[in-house]
């Protein structure tokens, strides 16, 4: 297998440093931007795949199940603190996956005075935290799936599947501080997708009623001590008050 | 998770007076290639907790998480000392530690020797998990370059910029602190940076004002913490928190001149002597 292929630090520094001065390239509306040998360096020990062909987005399927399956797949042997590099992610967004990227996320569906932003936002992983490195459009689908595989399962991308259904759970599930431990955000997904009929209709509102709840709670109880299951039990606690939001309209919390 | 003056739903040890008594934490904390070794001896001053922890319904809980990484796992125990072992590939940068005594069962009827005069006669419904007595906490940059020689270097870098000719430029939108240099100035610095008596001087007139100028954003975006999640920001702020003389300076903008030649150990004073040899070598005079 051939060595993964990263942007040298210099390089995401100019890259970083343009946008905020609104400096954006025109191959951002083309043909992708130019780089040469001198602005990446091949990582010793690190694998890339021999191929990575993502599906192009197609009006408003945007197949990202589909493709956080097959990123995470290329990249499963990635240690965490490989997955965090900004200038990895980088280089697959603006290089190895520019074609998909285009389709995805064009620099120009937004108006000019928001564009710096769009790419920084879509494009680049600046600062590298949980929240950024789901906004960046690979990076979102790699850790999207690494979070929610489970082995254990007879399909270990059935919470995959659920992840990607709804915004929510990449914009707050998963980057918040509950869903950065493993057994919360599969007990909130699997409790979810149990219950199709309660999810029926609302889910958005359902959804994040469960997450302002449960961070109530998280003030006073450590919940990585619990197991999946307890945690699941938790939830069932707020079946009628889900079962009640008849909108998607916001919902305040009520204390218990 | 901090407990800090919340109004939480039954009373915590640590809180405020809520429990009479006391829970503190002694910290060792060792890094390595591979791993990094937490070892805690907790103090506990509640003979009911301790009774808890001894029937195993309540226990010892250290709580870990990176924000950089999604890392955030607990670590439970009976005895005062825990052993806690993190994998170093599993985080980054920050790293913060909480300690809290945790219910490990539900209890129906929870009542403390020491509670507050204001919970007499009253009882508590705890569940598995919540939190019972908070230890505090601390964090700690996992990055092993940084603990091993807390030099300037690790979190400041001199690269070229695309000019040829022109100023100093310096970039904060990356983990380290990026000072760009044109092309010429570049060249000239690479000739010289490892002699020896040039040190003082690239430190004043190139890292110092870098620095002034960092230190002035960092107090500047405070409350915007727009910068915090970079690594040169986080390894900063550690060095300001835990320098028994940067500790006494203000952490103001009035003050960046005093923290950034603070930090650079005087490189004024090192520049003029570094100079002074310099003359005494040209003119042969002693």
């Amino acid at each position: 297998m051939p060595n993964q292929i990263i942007f040298k630090s210099n390089v995401l520094v100019k890259l970083v440093s343009d946008l905020k001065k609104n400096k954006i390239d025109n191959g951002y509306f083309g043909h992708g931007l130019k780089f040469d040998e001198d602005d990446v360096w091949e990582v010793p020990g690190f694998a890339a795949p021999e191929t990575l062909s993502l599906n192009l987005p197609d009006g408003s399927r945007k197949y990202d199940y589909e493709n956080a399956v097959q990123i995470f797949e290329a990249y499963k042997h990635l240690t965490w603190t490989q997955a965090t590099d900004a200038r990895f992610w980088t280089y697959l967004t603006h290089v190895t996956c520019w074609d998909f990227m285009k389709k995805r996320s064009p620099a120009d569906r937004v108006e000019q005075s928001k564009r710096s932003e769009y790419i920084l936002r879509h494009y680049c992983v600046i600062p590298v935290n949980t929240v950024r490195l789901l906004l960046n459009d690979i990076s979102l689908l790699w850790w999207g799936a690494h979070l929610t595989y489970d082995e254990k399962r007879k399909d270990p991308y059935e919470l995959t599947k659920e992840a990607f259904s709804m915004l929510d759970y990449t914009r707050h599930l998963l980057p918040g501080i509950q869903g950065r431990n493993r057994p919360f955000a599969h007990a909130v997904l699997e409790y979810v997708s149990e219950n199709k009929e309660l999810f029926a209709k609302s889910k958005e509102a359902k959804v994040r009623l469960i997450m302002r709840k449960c961070n109530y709670v998280a003030g006073y109880r450590v919940f990585p001590s619990l197991t999946k299951d307890e945690i699941k039990e938790i939830l069932t606690k707020y079946e009628g008050d889900i079962a009640a939001i008849s909108s998607d309209a916001v919902v305040a919390v009520e204390a218990d | 998770m901090k407990i800090n003056d919340l109004s939480l739903p039954h009373p915590i040890l640590g809180n405020g007076s809520d429990i009479k008594g006391k829970h503190s934490v002694a910290i060792d904390l060792r890094m390595e290639r591979e791993y990094i070794y937490i070892d805690a001896i907790h103090k506990l001053i509640n003979k009911s907790l301790q009774r808890l922890v001894k029937a195993r319904k309540a226990a010892f809980c250290t709580h870990v998480h990176c924000k950089k990484t999604f890392f955030r796992e607990i670590y439970n125990g009976h005895e005062l000392k825990q052993n806690v072992v993190i994998p170093q590939d599993k985080v980054r940068d920050r790293v913060e530690v909480e300690f809290y005594v945790i219910a490990q069962k539900n209890i129906n009827s929870y009542k403390l020797d020491g509670f507050h005069s204001d919970y007499k006669g009253i009882v508590f419904r705890i569940e598995k998990g919540d939190v019972l007595s908070y230890g505090g906490g601390f964090s700690f940059i996992a990055d092993k370059e940084w603990i091993a020689t807390k030099g300037i270097s690790n979190f400041m870098a001199i690269q070229p910029s695309k000019q040829v000719k022109g100023g100093m430029e310096i970039n904060l939108d990356d983990d380290k602190i990026i000072i760009l240099l044109p092309e010429e100035d570049y060249q000239r610095y690479q000739m010289h940076h490892k002699t020896p008596t040039f040190e003082a001087i690239f430190h004043s007139s190139i890292v110092l004002p870098a620095l002034i100028y960092t230190l002035s954003q960092m107090f500047a975006d405070e409350n915007a913490g727009n910068l915090k999640d970079f690594m040169w920001y986080q390894c900063l702020e550690e060095r300001l928190k835990n320098d028994a003389i940067l500790k006494q300076i203000p952490k103001d903008a009035a003050n960046t001149p005093a923290i950034a030649q603070a930090i650079l150990d005087n490189p004024l004073n090192r520049t003029l002597m570094a100079m002074e040899m310099i003359a005494t070598d040209y003119t042969g005079e002693s």
